[in-house]
């Protein structure tokens, strides 16, 4: 498992930090949903104040809460890339994976009711190559 | 509808009902969207010479068919009205993250009409759409209204215009405020409060598609990667004032009387980035990010912090009033945001009062017992919370330089520099080849739509479509051509939602075309645009902005100019010293921008046959009627 990577939020100053642009947002639906929607993107743009903003995307956990917080085993880990998968079919859309994940990385899908998680793009993950400020980087998780 | 949301948003306040339409496709293709299509609305809705607080006016939004996707810079977004200044047509323009939400509410433009018997807001979310009572947000700034909202509607995902306390009291300063700094100015506040609107709160849901979604993405990942400005992220718009600090000369001073202020190496864009720059800004979709925030740490105003500044603020609180301090300066940003004025026309008016105090017609009787000497930047700020509160001598000054000038009376008129009733910031004298595009702008002066500037212009593309002599900046031959020509390419991003800054003034008006923009448009919407439908529409709106302002202000031919006081006296100092306006290349340079257009150079207005021959059949019925009426 030492090979697998996930993207990294670097922390950057002026004038290379997080400028809140929501490109990652914008490729991120693009890419998944065919359509520019910043809050069904998996990476969560939160700001703070009108202020700061900081990008948030799966922390690829070792141990992820979010699989073993869920009542309906809708989520598992791929043995691939160590990204998590979810299974629809068993997903109730409770919420509860949003609401555990310490790295406020989950979005929920308000119209699917289901979690919509971060899969790397299959390993090029395209909010990487659009950030403009080069805040995000793809490199092994150590 | 692809790029386009096809929906219209109609908010009727007076009878606290909303009605959905659909955007009639010809028009879009005619007007393209967001300024395009709110001032073909503007034009239909608003028939009469009329006070710009009656309820018959309206109040528009407008998100052009490219805000909110990958196109980047995609974030603008223009408010439209009668304007509560000029009296004419009216719109300003801003940025942030507010274009994007409207249209992932599903709307292409909002339009309010009537008034609200007391103070709301409207809401937008996937609940639906709602009138909501804003009494206890009244009384609040431009920052605490949006906080609070946020924090009742439980969410940070709400984006949120509003007006300040200056718009509620219908200073006609005042601005529609979005986030910390950005501002719809052109007195679009005033008309907001006076429909008793506070804010509208949107939260999206409705994904955004465009047609050839796969061309469109290549098409912007492109312009992303190769249209890079590393200036401007370091400086923002600020950077504009470098060269004024290393020559010691600036256009915009002591109420123009001046090019010199002493105190300008201590405003210096340099400082502000290295002592009190913290973070990069952007709006939405923005990979060049010209905003930053900024903070104090120490000195009398330690603990202020904000958003901002931009050269107009540099200019309006730094070198117009004297105030060689940048913590006042950015004092002064930060009251002018949260207040919600616009830093531009009440600086100028500010820097006005300033020179009426100077020459004796204003005194401290008339001033509350405020010293309004050049420099004091406590006076400055003492008077944006005064305009901003209409108290006192700020109830004059509210009104703006025009109005005000004619309220103190008194000879004070010769130093009230406007056109159409909007002031200038900037010393006409210094680049003569500015003149003709704020003589002739359709929303009074104007320094963002039509300015021929020598040393910004595409050299090369001048020369050849409009001759070299249009380039110099006391030529004559090819202006009108030329103005005409950058009046038209800059109106295309206000109407694609896309932003003037990234897109014509940090490319340099050459990088992207009318090619370039019929492309994205194409892509976008799945209409076939060619270029010069692309330059057709933008010459439909300017001339139905032209048109609009001739039927509710009168402007023609006798308001194409600019303030007196630059024909009669030279400037003092740096290479424009002793320079002043030449009245007869002025009329000569007008007539052949009279020319360019199309227009009747008696009066100044587009002809029958030339509205019609532009696809404008309605509106030259329109002139028939009441040019024999009043003009």
């Amino acid at each position: 498992m030492n090979d697998i990577k996930k993207i990294t939020v670097l922390e950057k100053v002026f004038p290379d930090n997080c400028s809140g642009c929501r490109l990652c947002q914008a490729i991120c639906s693009f890419e998944h949903e065919g359509s520019f929607a910043p809050w069904l993107a998996r990476i969560i743009v939160i700001e703070k104040d009108f202020r700061e903003t900081t990008p948030h995307t799966c922390n690829l956990c070792e141990e992820p809460v979010c699989i073993a917080c869920c009542p309906f085993d809708a989520l598992s880990k791929s043995s691939e890339n160590g990204t998590i998968i979810l299974d629809e079919k068993n997903c109730t859309g409770c919420g509860r994976c949003v609401r555990e994940c310490q790295y406020k990385a989950i979005v929920f899908d308000d119209e699917r009711m289901i979690p919509l998680i971060c899969n790397l793009c299959g390993g090029n993950p395209k909010c990487v190559d659009v950030c403009p400020r080069g805040v995000l980087s793809l490199s092994n998780k150590t | 509808m692809y790029g386009w949301t096809g929906k219209i948003l109609i908010v009727d306040l007076s009878n606290r009902k909303v009605s959905i339409e659909d955007t009639d496709i010809n028009l879009a293709k005619k007007f393209l969207g967001g300024r395009g299509l709110n001032s073909y609305f503007l034009y239909k809705e608003v028939k009469n010479r009329i006070d710009p607080f009656d309820p018959s006016n309206v109040l528009i939004f407008g998100a052009g068919p490219l805000a909110g996707t990958l196109m980047p810079a995609s974030c603008r977004f223009t408010v439209t009205a009668l304007s509560s200044t000029t009296g004419g047509h009216g719109d300003a323009n801003s940025g942030g993250m507010f274009a994007s939400e409207i249209k992932y509410a599903g709307f292409d433009n909002i339009i309010f009409r009537g008034k609200a018997d007391k103070p709301v807001y409207l809401r937008i979310d996937r609940k639906g759409i709602f009138i909501e009572d804003a009494g206890e947000l009244w009384g609040k700034d431009s920052w605490d209204t949006q906080a609070a909202l946020r924090k009742k509607l439980g969410g940070e995902e709400y984006q949120i215009a509003c007006i300040g306390i200056a718009g509620e009291n219908l200073a006609r300063v005042a601005s529609v405020m979005h986030g910390l700094k950005r501002a719809a100015a052109k007195g679009m506040g005033a008309v907001m409060g006076s429909k008793n609107l506070k804010a509208i709160a949107v939260k999206g849901f409705k994904p955004l598609k465009v047609a050839r979604s796969k061309e469109f993405a290549d098409k912007a990942l492109k312009i992303l990667k190769s249209h890079i400005r590393g200036d401007m992220t370091l400086y923002g718009t600020t950077g504009g004032v470098i060269p004024e600090v290393k020559s010691g000369y600036s256009p915009a001073s002591k109420n123009l009387q001046t090019t010199v202020f002493e105190g300008i190496k201590y405003i210096d864009p340099r400082i502000l980035r290295e002592k009190y720059i913290t973070k990069v800004k952007s709006c939405y979709g923005c990979s060049i990010s010209c905003g930053r925030l900024y903070d104090v740490k120490e000195g009398e105003f330690s603990g202020l912090d904000g958003e901002g500044p931009e050269l107009a603020a540099l200019w309006s609180w730094g070198t117009q009033p004297q105030v060689a301090s940048l913590p006042a300066i950015l004092k002064a940003d930060v009251l002018s945001n949260r207040l919600g004025v616009d830093c531009i026309e009440t600086g100028n008016t500010i820097a006005f009062a300033m020179e009426c105090y100077q020459r004796g017609i204003l005194t401290k009787e008339d001033t509350d017992g405020l010293e309004l000497d050049w420099g004091n930047y406590k006076t400055v700020h003492t008077l944006i919370e005064k305009i901003a509160k209409r108290e006192g001598i700020g109830d004059i000054l509210s009104e703006g330089v025009e109005r005000a000038s004619q309220k103190i009376g008194k000879g004070s008129h010769e130093f009230a520099h406007t056109i159409k009733g909007q002031s200038v910031s900037s010393d006409m004298r210094v680049k003569h080849g500015i003149v003709l595009g704020y003589a002739t702008s359709t929303r009074g002066a104007d320094h963002l739509r039509g300015l021929l500037i020598d040393d910004v212009m595409p050299v090369e593309y001048i020369k050849k479509n409009f001759g070299e002599e249009a380039l110099k900046s006391k030529g004559v031959v090819g202006k009108g051509k030329a103005v005409r020509w950058i009046q038209d390419i800059t109106t295309v991003p206000d109407c694609l939602g896309l932003c003037k800054i990234f897109y014509i003034l940090s490319a340099g008006y050459s990088v992207f075309t009318f090619s370039d923009f019929a492309e994205m448009l194409t892509l976008a919407t799945g209409e076939d645009f060619s270029a010069s439908d692309v330059e057709l529409a933008t010459e439909r709106i300017y001339n139905v902005e032209r048109m609009f302002s001739a039927r509710t202000a009168g402007f023609m031919r006798k308001d194409d100019t600019v303030p007196e006081r630059f024909f009669r006296e030279p400037t003092d100092g740096g290479s424009s010293k002793g320079q002043k306006l030449d009245r007869d290349r002025f009329e000569i340079i007008l007539d052949d921008y009279y020319s360019a257009r199309g227009w009747d150079k008696s009066n100044g207005l587009p002809t029958y046959e030339k509205l019609k021959s532009i696809g404008l059949d309605d509106i030259a019925e329109d002139t028939r009627k009441f040019t024999d009426n009043y003009l």
